[in-house]
């Protein structure tokens, strides 16, 4: 979890740097931390399991251990990126690792929905996790998981808070009446609590017991704020967080530490140098080419 | 002569859930999504005993919770995942909530994914519902619309469109309309009109032959058209009558090869002209055929007004059998002798 969080922060850090005005990339830059939301939420769903994160879509595939090559291949555009630079991460598909297009952060939770809905009719044992922000619009999130809750739909709603700015921004599960859905209230800056949060929601949607809303935010009050010259710090870093609990455990974390931040590292300058050395955009008459499906093509399993 | 039962709003819904029925009977995909609407209650309004019989497997009509706010996204995720969905909208008091999630997350998902997914969903709704859907159906890249305005044709567009792998939006037009077409029809000679309708989503149908102008019609405004027509045979100006059934992707090319023959071209939309379908087919013909014409094409759609609440105001506003006429002299006299 650690090595994941970490590689969600390099990634960032060094394609937001890169990519900015390229297909898929937010022009305003990451939204950085509440690393642990993601990587708590992916690591406690089966590998098939679908996942959308409509706020930050690259991060689903971060934290899904995509090849880093194929993320990066996706932020810049190239010509044999798998949405062959027609769209961008948010509508990479991969059914068996449980991608489906994010849909965007408006209608996410929709989407995820009406994805699990799909499954369940069809039978399959798949749980649906769909990670939003705060700000989502609290009509369509309320819509959304009243209808799951009426079909009995294996959704596991996320509303990561867990950013120190999110405090300015009222309670989107407060904003809903959720009628008889199960809320859970978990640390978000605390991967473990969160895995273990979504892991007990998502047993129980697999058995049929319906979606569950877990809400991830921050308990404690934001006191230790420290700067560094590209992101605000303070004492809900859930890096730092995680970090500390391990070293706390074990004395020798920190060397191991040092070590995975280092390979993270590499790894994404190496993906990034790779991809953007040898980067071939799409032919400009590709662009209108592929409107409509001819074949009974899907993706669906 | 085809026989045919008056076309009311409620043949039109049954000829939906019959195709639709039809469509559950072939494919374990299909499932009907139908929010009720106020003076209904929603288990009633999509109960398949309401309006047809025990043709809809009731095990596969989902009643969703509120109204379509979210529907939309709802149902491209689930076409995404591997159902069939069809959203039923024509109970809705207002579809279009729903329909901007049609636009904007199903129409460009096969697109914007590379080919990687596609979503297959049909979503029906009521052209009344509000002032033009038309050009902003065509203005979704990605998606598919297609007109409903005749009982022969809702069996075959919405087993077509459940069929079709992209999303496609279905319009319910008048009824009133609708029944004109129906009763034009009936009255017109059948050496004079052609019957066989394209039953696949694209093509436009030619619904009579003529040699002196074509008159284009969209949709259930053909039933004016074909009035119109038959009006002016009596004055020896042959009308070909074409029939555009499938907004998107539109068939410019049946267009194109009247006007190739008659030369002249009248357009009629029951929409606002400004920025509308009607405008297209006179650009894409102009584009092609300028040359050829004998007459600047003309166009018979509504004054840019929302609809009017009077009848007098009402009638004002909308395509009628005289405009349709006042159009063809237009393009006819002045330029006869050419």
């Amino acid at each position: 979890m650690l090595r994941t969080m970490l590689r969600i922060r390099l990634f960032e850090d060094r394609v937001g740097g890169l990519a900015h005005g390229l297909p898929g990339v937010p022009a305003a830059g990451f939204r950085g931390g509440a690393e642990a939301v993601v990587t708590g939420v992916c690591g406690a769903l089966r590998p098939r399991d679908r996942v959308f994160t409509p706020g930050d879509p690259h991060r689903r595939l971060l934290a899904k251990g995509f090849d880093l090559a194929v993320i990066v291949r996706e932020a810049l555009g190239s010509d044999d990126s798998r949405t062959l630079g027609k769209g961008g991460w948010a509508d990479v598909v991969d059914a068996s690792r449980g991608l489906f297009p994010c849909g965007g952060e408006m209608w996410g939770p929709a989407v995820a929905t009406g994805t699990a809905l799909s499954d369940h009719r069809l039978g399959r044992p798949h749980v649906t996790a769909v990670v939003v922000p705060p700000s989502t619009p609290a009509g369509l999130f309320h819509e959304s998981v009243r209808t799951a809750e009426r079909w009995s739909l294996p959704v596991v709603f996320v509303v990561d808070a867990s950013r120190c700015e999110d405090r300015r921004v009222p309670s989107l599960v407060d904003r809903t009446r959720l009628g008889d859905v199960p809320r859970r209230s978990v640390e978000g800056g605390d991967v473990v609590a969160v895995t273990r949060a979504v892991n007990a929601a998502a047993r129980e949607a697999r058995s049929g017991g319906g979606p569950c809303v877990v809400e991830a935010s921050l308990t404690t009050p934001c006191t230790a704020l420290a700067a560094t010259e590209d992101r605000p710090v303070c004492a809900h870093d859930p890096i730092a967080a995680y970090q500390s609990r391990l070293e706390a455990l074990h004395p020798t974390v920190r060397r191991a530490v040092a070590t995975i931040a280092a390979q993270e590292d590499a790894a994404v300058e190496e993906a990034v140098t790779a991809v953007r050395d040898r980067l071939v955009l799409p032919d400009p008459e590709v662009a209108a080419v592929g409107l409509y499906a001819h074949g009974p093509e899907r993706v669906a399993s | 002569m085809t026989v045919a039962s008056p076309i009311t709003t409620a043949s039109v819904r049954q000829a939906m859930l019959d195709a639709i029925a039809e469509a559950m009977a072939d494919d374990g995909s299909v499932v009907l999504v139908a929010p009720g609407r106020g003076d209904r209650a929603p288990e009633r309004a999509a109960d398949p005993a309401d309006e047809s019989g025990d043709a809809v497997d009731p095990g596969r009509v989902l009643v969703p919770p509120s109204d379509a706010v979210a529907l939309g996204a709802l149902c491209a995720g689930a076409a995404a995942g591997g159902l069939r969905p069809v959203l039923d909208l024509t109970a809705a008091a207002d579809p279009r909530a729903a329909l901007s999630q049609v636009e904007s997350v199903a129409a460009g998902m096969y697109y914007r994914t590379g080919g990687q997914a596609s979503c297959p969903l049909v979503c029906c709704v009521e052209a009344s519902a509000w002032e033009s859907p038309f050009a902003r159906l065509v203005n979704a890249p990605g998606l598919k619309a297609a007109l409903l305005s005749g009982d022969a044709d809702i069996r075959a567009l919405v087993l077509s469109a459940i069929r079709d792998p992209n999303p496609v939006v279905l319009v319910v037009e008048d009824t009133e309309r609708i029944g004109g077409l129906a009763s034009v029809a009936l009255a017109a000679p059948a050496d004079d009109a052609t019957t066989e309708r394209p039953a696949a989503l694209g093509p436009a149908a030619i619904r009579r032959t003529g040699t002196d102008v074509t008159l284009v019609a969209i949709g259930a405004v053909t039933a004016t058209a074909l009035a119109v027509a038959g009006d002016l045979s009596e004055d020896g100006i042959s009308a070909e009558v074409v029939e555009i059934r499938t907004l998107a992707p539109l068939d410019v090319d049946t267009v194109l090869e009247s006007v190739a023959r008659t030369r002249r071209l009248v357009v009629c939309e029951d929409a606002p002209g400004f920025c509308s379908v009607s405008g297209e087919i006179v650009a894409s013909v102009a584009g092609v055929a300028l040359p050829l014409l004998k007459a600047p094409p003309r166009r018979v759609t509504r004054e840019h007004t929302p609809r009017p609440g009077a009848p007098g105001l009402r009638e004002r506003v909308e395509v009628t059998e005289r405009d349709v006429r006042a159009a063809v002299r237009h393009v006819m006299g002045p330029y006869a002798a050419m």
